[in-house]
């Protein structure tokens, strides 16, 4: 730990760290553009000046320094209030608003953009600019990406992540001077899995999404941590909606999954969410076509099916789609209330190989939750295929949207006599149902997904379920219970303790244990000290990314 | 005390048939310091070039001694010869490349020997097409006589040098956005800390960039020994904290502008602007000055009242001005400075690397105020604003500025100094709403009021005589 003053006081911080995110540790802003603690620091937007007397000197030296390439040092002493960093912020302020159109009434940035921001803070309120502003032309960068060039404040935020985080370079400084754009090179349009990140790393509203633009004001969006579902990385994302829709999905940051970023996969991979086609009724097949019905019908014919045809020639398929919490109602259910060992998983796909970017993975298994159900099945866990091998009756919980059911699985599915699924969408599968119940998107689920690196992380229920809808545990413990179990289960934190509780991976994981951050489960074998790690950004994270 | 005449070392010769090729330039006694030069430690060279007193001729005037004290430690090592003279009114560099690229070659070799380099670049300035085909001609000359390549003059010592053209950006003549530059990349200065060169330059290695006529006065230096060159120009006494009192040698003064002879005038320094002037032939047509621009044109400009100020590091800096390349550019009566200063803006507004926030935005700000003003819209209160814009870019009164490089200075300097002390002429533009040339008297602001006066100068402790 470095001991500074700021602003006359003394603090505590890491050491090592910038000047900018020491200040963010105690709790105070030092503004910036330019700089992002995952990117180099060029120093170039003038914005975090700060007046600053090195370590034993007699006084603040001559120079106003930049916060974000001073590292901290013991008996540094640093003022964010002398008058000359107050005016020189001002100034810079005035300097990047002197072109800008401040047209905020139809920016998509305005209400989180940190010129709105920080002019409001630190600025002057009016302008003295009288000369003719530039207005460079609105371009596309890419499918995911368009530029505004005239709020561009040349920052190179963008160039810097294309460079040192996708790795393409699709990004560069065209021109010189005022006449400086922002651009990509012709025919190399910016087309990487990471695209997007660029939008969340535009302090201003430049770079603008293109599946967003014009949306929303991002003060209406309701917004809910949460875990990606696109790939067993588990990256921590925010689930921005709007009466009852996705509206967009963001980065969190996690210091050891993702950092700050996230891939187009999981970005732009909600759209089967708002789909209208979603299932909001449970359906039973009468007379050929799925109708709608009640709850209790369809759990009671299930149950009649299932006793008839035999518990043991039932196969209960899980999803790796599902939260721990869904996995493990399901495994009581098939234990207690159907009683069988024609347990199976059904998976989305696998790709060969993952995709590597300089300071990113994206995983090869486009599956959330593959580790939480092998944890939570452990050995007896079958493929789908296999688990339906000779049944005649199955309840096959689905979820997955563009799920590959191949013409073997199909087969065997078709042979069933009968089929219960679980389901958020109209496919194959529901077709040769008997009964289709209704289950939850990874947005309205609450519970835990288990990346590939066995940490167990949170979801939020950001949205209501749809029509009659219920959670994949509720359906089960349903279902067992009218087979004859004995689940009592009235929130999926109970469950989450259940299952700390009753198999010894999750040992530790209870509800209260699991925050923000997650829970590891393969630290807790760890004993002694916990290692020394580089300094993380959490707190510049929690200040400064929205 | 004679007139100040000329005194050429580094252009002796210059203009002699062929002075490009190794064997004219033997003849006049090139290279002949290289005898002495492996005879020295790099200790003995790195006190010499000390108590010789040299400053870098490229503009902020620092001591070359105090500046190869800085090298860092990493291996492998670099040397670049900054020849991206690009600073208007400055075109001694250029001759040299032209006529004497042997001698740039021999202080090179000479630097390389003490710094411990064995790679070193030119950078030169991608307009000068002679001098590029010139110098390349002349390095393939020392690679034929064995003074460049495995062992340099057959001692265990090698060094290589190659030319590398810029594509004509003025910004690439500041250091490290040369090394950005020479590196292949967008040429924009770096942020200093943590980029110092002789810390992390070129390749992220310590590197040491030298202005063109800097190393050149090395194998004089060399060759006629520490006391010979400290004997030349003036030194002051009693200098205030930060003000170097060291001027020895001589300096390429380029004069232009309304002169009857302009040129390149080698002179020892510490005459005055008034000699100097006088030197090229006086003013044209027997005109009055009306301003002249000492050091390039980034040099805060100076008026009819400040003439008898010396034209070297020390006093220009105490005048609030500098003599940073030595590029001297004089205005008569008949110019109208709101348009020379439109002029530089303009230069300076195409130039600026638009980098960082202050630069890329306050340049051509400063240009479209002074543009408007020449053009007759000028509105009351616009000099003021002028004045303000310019020093939130860098200010002139507390020699502080908010931008990367010192580009911010290069350009809020002139537009503050010709601002304040040619307010009259100014306010007259505004005024009349049409561009007004005022006689001299009444275009100055009494110095009273406005700028450093009395000028306080230092004392002499010595200075050239010129007596035959």
């Amino acid at each position: 730990m470095a001991k500074i003053i700021m602003d006359g006081k003394e603090y505590e911080v890491s050491d090592g760290i910038s000047v900018v995110q020491a200040a963010a540790e105690v709790g105070m802003t030092i503004p910036h553009y330019c700089y992002h603690p995952s990117l180099r620091a060029p120093a170039n937007c003038r914005m975090c000046l700060i007046e600053l007397t090195p370590p034993g000197a007699p006084g603040p030296i001559r120079q106003l320094t930049t916060a974000c390439t001073t590292r901290v040092g013991d008996g540094m002493e640093i003022s964010n209030i002398a008058p000359r960093v107050k005016q020189a912020r001002a100034t810079t302020l005035q300097f990047l608003l002197a072109h800008h159109p401040l047209d905020c009434p139809t920016c998509d940035e305005a209400g989180e953009c940190f010129l709105q921001d920080y002019v409001y803070e630190f600025g002057h309120d009016r302008s003295v600019y009288q000369e003719v502003k530039n207005v460079p032309p609105r371009k596309s960068l890419g499918p995911t990406v368009d530029l505004f060039s005239t709020r561009c404040i040349v920052c190179t935020r963008c160039v810097r992540f294309t460079e040192e985080v996708s790795g393409g370079a699709e990004i560069a400084l065209t021109h010189r001077g005022v006449h400086d754009e922002i651009d990509v090179f012709p025919d190399k349009p910016l087309d990487n899995k990471l695209s997007g990140n660029v939008v969340d790393i535009c302090p201003v509203g430049a770079l603008v999404s293109k599946d967003f633009l014009y949306r929303s004001r991002p003060w209406f969006l309701k917004k809910e941590p949460s875990v990606c579902n696109r790939c067993s990385k588990g990256c921590n994302i925010h689930v921005e909606s709007r009466e009852g829709e996705v509206a967009r999905l963001r980065p969190r940051y996690h210091a050891d999954v993702n950092d700050f970023w996230m891939c187009d996969d999981g970005r732009f991979g909600y759209e089967y969410v708002n789909s209208p086609d979603r299932l909001r009724l449970p359906m039973m097949r009468r007379d050929g076509d799925l109708v709608p019905a009640g709850w209790r019908e369809l759990i009671e014919e299930a149950e009649e099916k299932i006793q008839a045809l035999g518990g043991e020639n039932t196969a209960v398929i899980a999803s790796a789609w599902m939260t721990n919490e869904e996995l493990y109602a399901v495994k009581r259910l098939a234990e207690e209330g159907v009683g069988t060992d024609r347990i199976g998983l059904f998976e989305g796909t696998v790709e060969d190989e993952d995709e590597v970017f300089p300071k990113f993975v994206i995983e090869r298994d486009k599956n959330p939750n593959r580790a939480g159900a092998e944890l939570i099945f452990g050995d007896g866990l079958k493929t789908a295929a296999e688990a339906l091998d000779g049944a005649k009756a199955a309840i096959f919980f689905g979820g997955i949207p563009d799920a590959p059911l191949d013409a073997a699985l199909m087969d065997r599915l078709t042979a069933l006599e009968y089929l219960l699924t679980v389901d958020i969408l109209p496919s194959a599968l529901t077709e040769a149902a008997d009964a289709a119940a209704p289950g939850t998107a990874f947005t309205e689920k609450e519970g835990c997904f288990t990346n590939s690196a066995k940490r167990v992380q949170r979801l939020s229920k950001a949205l209501p379920n749809l029509g009659n809808a219920l959670a994949e545990w509720q359906i089960a413990a349903y279902l067992a219970n009218a087979l004859g179990a004995g689940i009592e289960y009235e929130s999926a934190a109970q469950i989450t303790d259940d299952l700390a509780s009753s198999i010894a991976a999750f040992s530790g994981a209870v509800d209260e244990a699991i925050d923000w951050r997650g829970f590891c489960l393969d630290e807790k074998t760890d004993d002694g000290e916990a290692e020394e790690t580089a300094p993380d950004n959490w707190a510049y994270a929690s200040r400064f990314w929205r | 005390m004679g007139k100040p005449k000329e005194r050429r070392i580094l252009y002796e010769n210059i203009d002699a048939p062929d002075m490009h090729t190794m064997d004219v330039y033997r003849r006049h006694g090139g290279y002949a310091s290289l005898e002495k030069l492996f005879g020295m430690s790099a200790e003995q060279l790195l006190e010499a070039v000390r108590d010789s007193g040299l400053r870098g001729r490229g503009g902020a005037g620092v001591s070359a001694g105090f500046k190869w004290n800085l090298m860092g430690q990493g291996e492998p090592k670099y040397l670049i010869a900054n020849a991206d003279e690009s600073e208007p009114g400055t075109f001694s560099n250029r001759y040299i490349l032209q006529h004497k690229p042997h001698m740039l070659i021999e202080g090179m070799i000479i630097a390389a020997w003490s710094l411990g380099v064995h790679k070193a670049y030119v950078y030169v300035r991608g307009e000068f097409t002679l001098g590029k085909k010139r110098l390349d001609a002349a390095i393939q000359e020392a690679y034929a006589a064995g003074l460049l390549g495995e062992s340099v003059a057959g001692h265990d010592f090698a060094l290589d040098i190659y030319t590398h053209a810029g594509a004509g950006a003025y910004i690439c003549g500041e250091e490290t956005g040369l090394i950005e530059s020479l590196e292949g990349k967008r040429g924009q200065p770096r942020v200093k800390p943590p980029f110092f060169p002789a810390a992390i330059g070129v390749f992220m290695q310590p590197t040491m960039v030298h202005n063109v006529e800097t190393l050149s006065n090395l194998p004089y230096i060399i060759q006629n020994g520490t006391e010979w060159y400290q004997s030349l120009g003036a030194v002051y006494k009693d200098t205030p904290r930060g003000v170097d009192p060291m001027n020895t040698g001589t300096k390429l003064y380029c004069v232009s502008g309304h002169v009857e002879k302009p040129g390149v005038y080698e002179v020892e320094m510490g005459l005055t602007v008034r000699e100097l002037v006088e030197l090229a032939g006086g003013v044209r047509g027997g005109n009055e000055v009306k301003a002249v621009i000492p050091g390039g044109s980034s040099a805060p400009v100076l008026t009819p009242y400040e003439l008898d100020v010396p034209v070297d590091f020390t006093c220009l800096q105490m005048a609030k001005t500098m003599l940073g390349s030595g590029g001297i550019i004089v205005m008569d009566e008949t110019t109208c400075t709101v348009r020379a200063l439109e002029n530089l803006m303009d230069f300076y507004a195409h130039e600026s690397c638009g980098q960082c926030t202050p630069c890329r935005v306050g340049t051509p700000w400063t240009r479209d105020i002074v543009a408007r003003i020449e053009a007759g819209k000028g509105l009351p209160g616009d000099v003021d604003h002028l004045i303000e814009v310019a020093n939130n870019v860098a200010n002139i009164d507390t020699f502080t500025w908010n931008t990367i490089c010192v580009f911010g200075i290069a350009v809020s300097w002139p537009a503050v100094s010709f601002a304040r002390k040619f307010r009259p002429e100014f306010e007259a533009h505004i005024r009349e709403g049409k561009c007004v040339i005022l006689p001299v008297s009444e275009a100055v602001a009494p110095p009273e009021d406005n700028y450093a006066w009395p000028q306080e100068l230092p004392e002499v402790e010595r200075k050239p005589t010129w007596d035959d």
